[in-house]
């Protein structure tokens, strides 16, 4: 079952063309890795899954919902968010960021909120005494822990991470990436997107090539490095764009 | 709603840390206008005029001290605290070195003890000295009782010398102002109710303290939830926009309550303190806080709509500002204009604007007309659910994430 499927979408933001076209399927277990470069138009694409803008023409399906609808409320119960560069409330220490999450993903439901900050605490890796502090002294690293710790809380069927470790040190993306590997070994279906063709073969079992708003490629990593008769995605990716340039 | 609670949770934990804004709304209020009143009471009293009387009148020269005495009790009724000196020459004093010169030339009893004669006192100010200003007020108060005294005189003189009874307070006022006051509906009023309508212009100006934070809150809430990347995030939580916008606005609404209350305390500490008449009555509390209610719920969506169409925060805090000296003009001008007096078109376009009906909602209820008050409420609910639906209207996801900071 497909968890995400576009087709044919296409964007213009202030008489620029960002996306021509773009189509992808994530399928339900799957760690999609949605990978291009800067401007490709990732980060637009995926607000569009989200239902966050809106598209010119073209379909989607987000578990089973089309973004919008009546019933995307209830589907974004389903779905965990990262956007690029988010940060949490500086104001509020983290413990209250990720109560506040939970309440609004637990819908009311006390004894869920208790479940999602245990589950959160543990996602994080933040002791007790660092989630006591306000979010506003935290470090990047920490910052975009928390926030992963609040995206995967509830147990979301589709989790969604734009450009996960952007601007984050080696040892604060390595925690990322091995949180991300740690879910993706648990099943989650993950959308993540990246500059980064290394970060990308790392983490990915599918991968879609990106260029200038048009999906150039997608398929399982070893299809790309077959079809492109690469040893890593990084030339794969180079290869395509190439070919699809010629 | 229950995402309403939670979101407005969230803004009240982040209100309460953010101590630069709950200082200038609440704080600020409470202690700056009490402390204003008490400031300004201690720099008036405490300042020190130099007086300088030359009497060069040799009959007036040796009743000095009884002019002093004079000049120095009408300066305390004023406030003012001042070194008098005595000179009997006009080239003993330096003007320069003086506030207030009075001078008595020669000749000046003569001239008060004919029955018909006319003395000449001169009395110079230091310009551009607003305790010389009063000093010169307290100076004069001082003549113009010696004058009545020397006409009461005269008349009692006269009237013996014809062999006819006058009276000479008569004869002083021939004519008695005697002061009533009257509703617009024409009943009779008393004199509090005139100083509490004469007060409600204060109540009315004070309208303004509260759209400012309203103003300032709500566009820090929609436009600093972008710049600090956290609106994304937020938009993607399940939580409908309506409920999203519903805790943000009764977190303004929180806030602009506070601000009001902090207000109304600080205004009437201010009057208290600084000795000023300051009459209200508890119905109009209640009205001033029915229409401060009324103010930020009509102001809170209104900054939604321009918030949420602002591509920056300097974009929503311009646009803003515009509100906010719309309000000032309004509340200001009710300081000294009857807005239900104005002409037609100007009252017409008046009446577009929300704030107008908070203040006339104050003013007319102090005048007694209640069902006028009534009506200006229920206006401003117009304009609460009409704005708000705009305001909902306008919370668009798309502007409030392609922003870019």
């Amino acid at each position: 079952m497909h968890v995400v499927n576009a087709n044919d979408v296409w964007k213009t933001i202030k008489r620029k063309t960002i996306l021509r076209g773009a189509s992808l399927t994530v399928g339900e277990g799957q760690v999609y890795v949605l990978a291009g470069p800067n401007g490709a138009g990732k980060t637009t694409l995926i607000r569009i899954l989200m239902g966050l803008i809106s598209m010119d023409s073209g379909r989607i399906e987000v578990l089973g919902c089309k973004p919008g609808d009546p019933d995307w409320d209830k589907v974004k119960l389903d779905i965990g968010y990262l956007p690029e560069d988010a940060s949490p409330y500086d104001r509020l220490t983290g413990w209250e960021n990720l109560r506040f999450y939970a309440e609004l993903y637990s819908q009311g439901d006390p004894s869920k909120v208790e479940e999602y900050l245990e589950n959160a605490a543990a996602i994080s890796g933040l002791t007790r005494e660092e989630l006591s502090r306000r979010a506003g002294g935290y470090s990047r690293g920490m910052k975009r822990r928390l926030l992963i710790a609040a995206t995967l809380m509830h147990n979301p069927r589709l989790v969604v991470m734009d450009e996960p470790t952007s601007g984050l040190d080696v040892f604060a993306a390595y925690r990322v990436k091995r949180t991300i590997r740690s879910m993706a070994g648990k099943g989650y279906t993950f959308l993540i997107t990246t500059h980064d063709m290394s970060e990308a073969q790392e983490l990915a079992t599918h991968i879609g090539f990106i260029e200038s708003g048009r999906i150039i490629f997608q398929g399982t990593v070893e299809d790309a490095l077959s079809a492109y008769s690469a040893e890593s995605l990084e030339e794969a990716f180079v290869r395509a764009v190439g070919d699809g340039r010629s | 709603m229950g995402g309403a609670r939670t979101v407005l949770w969230k803004e009240l934990k982040d209100l309460s840390r953010d101590y630069r804004t709950l200082v200038a709304v609440v704080v600020l209020p409470l202690i700056g206008l009490p402390g204003l009143a008490l400031l300004t009471g201690v720099l008036v009293t405490s300042q020190t005029i130099s007086l300088a009387i030359v009497v060069e009148d040799p009959f007036m020269a040796q009743n000095a001290d009884l002019l002093v005495d004079a000049v120095n009790s009408s300066l305390q009724l004023y406030g003012v605290a001042a070194n008098i000196s005595l000179y009997t020459n006009l080239s003993e004093v330096k003007p320069g070195e003086t506030d207030v010169l009075v001078y008595i030339p020669n000749g000046f009893y003569n001239n008060l003890s004919k029955i018909d004669g006319q003395a000449r006192v001169i009395v110079s100010i230091l310009i551009g000295s607003q305790a010389s200003e009063l000093a010169r007020q307290a100076v004069e108060t001082t003549f113009s009782l010696l004058s009545q005294n020397i006409v009461r005189d005269r008349v009692l003189k006269l009237s013996d010398m014809a062999s006819v009874e006058i009276n000479p307070e008569s004869l002083l006022n021939p004519i008695v102002v005697q002061r009533g006051f009257h509703k617009v509906t024409g009943a009779p009023a008393t004199g509090v109710e005139a100083s509490v309508a004469q007060a409600a212009r204060i109540l009315e100006f004070s309208l303004f303290f509260v759209v400012n934070p309203t103003v300032v809150f709500m566009t820090d809430s929609i436009v600093g939830e972008k710049e600090r990347k956290t609106i994304e995030k937020l938009l993607m939580a399940p939580i409908s926009r309506r409920s999203l916008l519903l805790g943000k606005l009764a977190a303004s609404g929180i806030l602009g309550l506070l601000s009001a209350i902090a207000d109304g305390i600080g205004i009437i500490a201010f009057f208290q303190i600084s000795g000023t008449e300051f009459t209200l009555s508890p119905t109009i509390i209640i009205v001033w806080f029915a229409a401060v209610v009324l103010l930020v719920l009509t102001t809170a969506p209104l900054i939604v709509f321009i918030a949420s169409r602002s591509e920056s925060v300097r974009a929503a805090q311009n646009a803003s500002f515009l509100v906010v000296m719309i309000a000032l003009a309004i509340y200001f001008s009710t300081l000294m204009v009857d807005l239900s007096k104005l002409p037609g078109p100007l009252s017409l376009a008046l009446s577009l604007v929300p704030f107008t009906h908070a203040a006339l909602m104050i003013h007319n209820y102090a005048l007694g007309e209640v069902e006028a008050a009534l009506l200006n409420a229920t206006l401003m609910a117009g304009y609460w659910i009409l704005l708000t639906l705009i305001a909902a209207r306008s919370f668009s996801t798309e502007k409030l994430v392609m922003y870019k900071s």
